[in-house]
């Protein structure tokens, strides 16, 4: 195991989290992630003229996750809904100094809460209808939002998934993994937790094979 | 205090012994030699291993017998289970052990099951016993070992060995127990004569000796097969150059835990009780894991802190130069949530709020006033940055 470190700065916002509570009243709030998968996000939202005029979040959630909390508020506050929409997990991290790559998905949660909380503020506010095909495609771009905690890549890219078929409501994966990875279960839970936010998927098979 | 440091996660390491490491230390330079025949600096260090086992066998009341010296617990664990079943047809082999097992054991064991072993996984309740009409009804003619984790390295149950063993030896004397007692023998003794083990194993670092040694004490060799080879010193089953200062140290600490068990005792478990009085006090909304005071080991103390996860709490009490051990799956090299936490039933929410505060020589109960007031706003504040509440 590499020696796994916070920066400075990830530890100056954990210890002193910028836009921290609730906002009464908000335009757009969502929360994501779970107590079960051991963090949460929430984020709200207060938008003036298409702009981001206040925001706040909640974590339940380590270091790294209050410190991303922390840093996507700061870097979405002022922005307008569009340029907010843009903002990066990637940038959150480098905004931080960088984190292990075993804490990358806490980052990922971060920008996923302020993209859900402006999802929920288009949907309420300006009556925007957010559909999507769920098809393999789809599936896909969801896979591709899972970190490989070894590696910090997404795990498809990281070439975890050696094979991918949906097919009438079932989703089918296999994926390999070396005998001595010990993220294996982590990602397994991990896309268990995201399909399951997918409504269109009604039955999962994870094959796992080791070599 | 160790330095301006609170120590409160001696399960994880202790502290050496000013004792142990002085012990050590004309072993590392003047006397720096391997054990050989003839020779008079090979007989010298011949002669003080032969001490050293002796020292240890009287210690665990065995009148024969046989010390090995390995690089740590869990290369003695990884000896016995290897070494035992290394011959065995395992297609007709049954290997026991239980959930909360130390992962030395679990890990080894899921080799075997690959293998092709049957291996069984005792449930335990929520406390962490194992029952023992159910092991009882998972002895087969097939089973060939059982592994004990004496006490609990997370939530300090400590397992009823005497009995247990007692039970699967009159089921059939045939089967081997292995001992894991690393964490027990602190608080407390072992008698081999009456804990009728085949295997105890041990770690030089858990028990204010040093690091890189662990042992295995053994009634007879009749059942162990050698897993590593090459130049014999001292004993087959351990080739290779020994670890003298490794053995002289965890052989005085071995001494030390002996002749001062009782005071360990007197003095972990009045600052268990304390702290368990001062925390239920000050904050509310935790859940003890594992057996009621009086019943859990003298220096373990386990709690869920609810609404708050436990990496960030273990991170502010760095910040404040004091040390303790969390269950949460962030905190964790693997992002596996504790699994002993998870085989006694708590949900992960609790499991990631854990706090595992174990106790040892170095502690005060100053030290421990001074853990729950920096605990409490530390607690209090995070509540109130969390997306959990009381509903």
């Amino acid at each position: 195991m590499a020696i796994v470190k916070y920066t400075e700065k990830v530890i100056e916002h954990f210890k002193n989290p910028r836009n921290v509570g609730e906002i009464e009243n908000p335009d757009g709030a969502a929360t994501v992630g779970s107590p079960a998968c051991g963090d949460q996000v929430s984020v709200f939202l207060k938008v003036n003229n298409g702009k981001i005029e206040d925001i706040k979040f909640l974590s339940y959630g380590c270091a790294s996750n209050i410190a991303t909390g922390s840093i996507v508020t700061e870097m979405a506050k002022g922005k307008s809904i569009e340029e907010a929409k843009k903002l990066t997990w990637k940038q959150a991290m480098e905004e931080l100094g960088g984190l292990p790559p075993i804490k990358f998905h806490c980052s990922v949660l971060a920008v996923d809460g302020l993209r859900a909380a402006i999802k929920d503020y288009e949907e309420r506010k300006l009556g925007k209808r957010h559909e999507e095909t769920v098809d393999e495609g789809y599936i896909l771009q969801q896979l591709k939002e899972i970190i490989y905690p070894k590696t910090g890549d997404n795990i498809v890219d990281a070439q975890l998934i050696k094979y991918m078929k949906f097919e009438d409501g079932k989703l089918t994966l296999e994926m390999a993994f070396d005998e001595t990875d010990e993220f294996k279960q982590n990602v397994v839970e991990e896309i268990k937790e995201h399909m399951s936010e997918i409504k269109e998927i009604k039955e999962l098979d994870i094959k796992v094979m080791e070599y | 205090m160790i330095g301006e440091r609170i120590y409160l996660d001696h399960y994880r390491t202790t502290p050496m012994h000013e004792e142990v490491y002085q012990k050590m230390q004309p072993y590392f330079k003047e006397r720096f030699w391997l054990p050989a025949p003839f020779i008079s600096t090979g007989t010298e260090i011949g002669e003080l291993i032969e001490g050293a086992k002796e020292e240890i066998l009287r210690i665990f009341n065995l009148k024969r017998g046989d010390v090995l010296f390995t690089p740590s617990g869990t290369y003695a664990n990884n000896m016995v289970i290897q070494g035992v079943l290394r011959d065995a047809d395992l297609k007709s082999t049954r290997i026991i052990a239980s959930e909360v097992c130390h992962i030395s054991i679990l890990n080894t064991y899921s080799y075997f099951r690959k293998k092709g072993a049957d291996v069984v996984f005792l449930k335990v309740n929520s406390e962490g016993y194992i029952d023992l009409d159910d092991l009882k009804r998972h002895l087969t003619p097939e089973t060939k070992l059982v592994s004990l984790t004496h006490v609990n390295h997370t939530i300090g149950t400590i397992q009823p060995v005497e009995e247990i063993i007692k039970m699967i030896k009159e089921v059939n004397e045939e089967i081997t127990v292995l001992l894991d007692s690393a964490i027990a023998i602190n608080s407390i003794k072992i008698n081999l004569s009456e804990t009728n083990a085949d295997f105890l194993t041990l770690s030089g670092h858990k028990i204010y000796g040093p690091k890189g040694i662990g042992i295995v004490v053994l009634k007879d060799t009749k059942k162990l097969k050698p897993i590593v080879f090459g130049n014999i010193d001292t004993s087959p089953y351990t080739p290779g150059a020994d670890n003298i200062p490794g053995i002289v140290g965890i052989t005085e600490a071995i001494k030390i835990a002996t002749a001062r068990r009782d005071t360990y005792v007197k003095h972990t478990s009045e600052l268990q009780a304390h702290l368990v009085k001062r925390i239920e006090e000050e904050i509310p909304d935790i859940m003890l894991n594992g057996p009621k005071v009086g019943e859990r080991a003298v220096d373990n103390i386990n709690y869920s802190i609810r609404y708050i996860e436990g990496e960030s709490v273990t991170l502010f009490l760095d910040f404040e130069n004091i040390v303790v051990a969390t269950g949460s799956a962030c905190a964790s090299s693997d992002l596996k949530v504790n699994y002993v936490l998870s085989a006694i039933g708590r949900e992960h929410e609790l499991a990631h709020g854990s706090l595992r505060i174990t106790l040892g020589w170095d502690n005060s109960k100053e030290e421990i006033d001074r853990f729950i007031e920096t605990l409490k706003p530390i607690v209090e504040r995070l509540r109130s940055q969390s997306t959990l509440t009381k509903q």
